[in-house]
């Protein structure tokens, strides 16, 4: 069964506060294969986080349709799986707590659920840290735990609005490779909003490029660089020959 | 249903970000400077000088006995009020209204809030009223509450009670409602019912609000029931005071002032202790 992600014709378009409709996506076209790793690129305001939150199934489009496979979305679905850009770990819950909301509001614990949220803590080095409080850790530790719970639904899309917006560089730097190393794993299909030309360059086959008021697609790019991809290929020429191809694209958007 | 409402409440702790932020000023305004022992030893003297100062100043005879009595006077009263046991009757009703009012105030507070939560009618209609009653000087009407109660237990559970519920009201509602947008959109993404959101999301919230409130409350509690012994009765610390002051008493008022700070310093560590045992208070 193939659940490759079509976006055909979504325009969104919020009422404001004081009635005033405000464009936020208009005419958006995009089919993304199954597996594929798709970075969005674009100014603040352009419409990245409504995309997401319109293909998690939390916002309805005000026109046109996303289809998973054959069937269109219509509200959230284990499918897809959303990472925020802040971490939006529950204070009075600890990690391993955390991580297994889904499965207590999903019939509950048991010992699979509790084995796979350990091991994918383990995963990401968050394995000393399962009885600590979201106060205790740092910020890229946070955000690693997030993602933990974001896959413990299991799901074949994951959707991240730029996760690592809020870390320095070195963090953020390390988190990609880990999310790279995942990814290479499972082959789930990854949406990932992010500010970071070089991060999208690093981790995507394709970056959609988008332009604001209305959030619009400006183009797309492919990323041909090699799977899977080393760590040091961010020093290589061709990573920096894209990083500036895309930064020159994106010069026509701000 | 529970459409979020920020502009109610004074501001708590909010989102993880802000958490970061505030515990960082936190923890920088509270790095110590100064080795512990300096801490402990001026702890120790502080009261010391206070008494060494008050007891110049009483040897001095700038002012009247009455006005401020000698310190060893205070514990000879404060000594024979305990120990001849006539003080116990007061201090036993003192401390019984004092957690009657706290018990009402709570539990009011936990149910109008939680009605204000989830009913935006409510809170539409109403709310400029509480608005109106907590800015009121609430200690005003306690002469008409006794009036209207009567002589006794009543009018100070009354008066206590109101005072503590403020707190713990408003608490209660902006635990429920102010919820990160985030969080909710979490809660949803996982398809969790609105029963789910309540009892993951929304009611912890409302407990790490709740908790430090209590604190405030519990003052409060005992404030108003002090006001309500002051008004009108014949039991209690208050009704102790003012019987004392009435006479000229003033050691024995400050021995009673010192009991009343006791008791608030007991129901700030025994909430403290509440709290630490909860996992609500981070
Ligand atoms: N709930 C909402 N109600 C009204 N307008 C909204 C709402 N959410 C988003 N918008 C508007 O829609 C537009 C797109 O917002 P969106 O958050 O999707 O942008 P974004 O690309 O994610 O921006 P950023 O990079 O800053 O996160 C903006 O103009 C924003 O003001
Ligand atoms: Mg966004």
């Amino acid at each position: 069964m193939d659940r490759a992600i079509t976006i055909s014709g979504v325009d969104k378009t919020y009422v404001g506060r004081q009635g005033q409709a405000v464009p936020a996506l208009s005419g958006m076209n995009l089919h993304i294969g199954a597996g594929e790793f798709v970075s969005l690129l674009g100014p603040s305001g352009c419409g990245k986080s409504t995309l997401l939150k319109i293909i998690a199934g939390l916002t309805r489009p005000s026109a046109g349709a996303i289809r998973i496979g054959a069937d269109s979305v219509s509200g959230p679905s284990d499918f897809a799986s959303l990472v925020f850009q802040k971490a939006t770990l529950l204070r009075w819950r600890t990690i391993l707590d955390n991580v297994l909301l889904h499965a207590d509001i999903h019939g509950g614990r048991n010992p699979e659920n509790i084995a796979l949220a350990r091991s994918l803590l383990d995963l990401v080095g968050l394995g000393a840290f399962t009885n600590a409080y979201p106060d205790e850790l740092s910020g890229g530790m946070q955000q690693r735990a997030a993602i933990v719970r974001a896959l413990m639904s299991r799901p074949e899309l994951l959707l991240m609005d730029e996760p690592f917006g809020a870390l320095d560089e070195f963090t953020r730097e390390a988190l990609n490779d880990m999310v790279l190393r995942l990814w290479e794993e499972e082959r789930k299909t990854v949406i990932f909003v992010t500010h970071s030309v070089a991060e999208a360059v690093f981790l995507s086959d394709r970056i959609v490029i988008m332009g604001a008021r209305p959030g619009r697609i400006i183009t797309v790019m492919d990323v041909d660089l090699p799977r899977p991809r080393p760590e040091n290929i961010r020093t290589a020429p061709e990573f920096y020959q894209l990083v500036a191809k895309v930064r020159e694209v994106m010069g026509g958007t701000h | 249903m529970l459409s979020p409402k920020p502009e109610l409440m004074q501001p708590a702790v909010h989102s993880a970000a802000d958490k970061a932020t505030a515990a960082v000023t936190k923890d920088d305004a509270m790095e110590r400077g100064h080795p512990r022992w300096l801490a402990v030893v001026l702890a120790i003297v502080l009261p010391i000088v206070v008494i060494a100062v008050w007891q110049f100043v009483y040897d001095a005879k700038v002012v009247s006995p009455l006005v401020i009595p000698r310190p060893l006077d205070v514990v000879t009263a404060l000594w024979s009020g305990l120990v001849d046991g006539v003080w116990w009757r007061h201090i036993a009703a003192t401390i019984q209204a004092t957690v009657l009012a706290f018990a009402v105030g709570f539990l009011a507070a936990i149910v109008v809030g939680s009605c204000f939560a989830f009913s935006a009618l409510a809170r539409e209609t109403l709310y400029p009223y509480i608005i109106a009653i907590q800015s009121f000087p609430k200690v005003a009407v306690a002469p008409l509450l006794v009036v209207w109660l009567g002589y006794g237990l009543a009018p100070k559970v009354a008066i206590g009670g109101l005072l503590a519920f403020f707190p713990i009201f408003t608490s209660t509602l902006a635990g429920l409602l102010e919820v990160d947008r985030d969080e909710v959109d979490l809660f949803k993404s996982v398809r969790a019912r609105w029963y789910h959101q309540l009892r993951y999301l929304r009611i912890p919230n409302a407990l790490s609000y709740i908790f430090p409130a209590l604190n405030v409350a519990a003052v409060n509690a005992l404030l108003g029931v002090i006001v309500g012994e002051l008004v009108g009765t014949d039991a209690g610390l208050g009704y102790l005071i003012s019987q004392k002051s009435f006479l000229g008493d003033t050691a024995g008022v400050f021995g009673v002032l010192t009991l009343l700070a006791l008791i608030g310093v007991s129901m700030f560590v025994l909430i403290r202790l509440a709290e630490r045992a909860t996992k609500f208070s981070r």
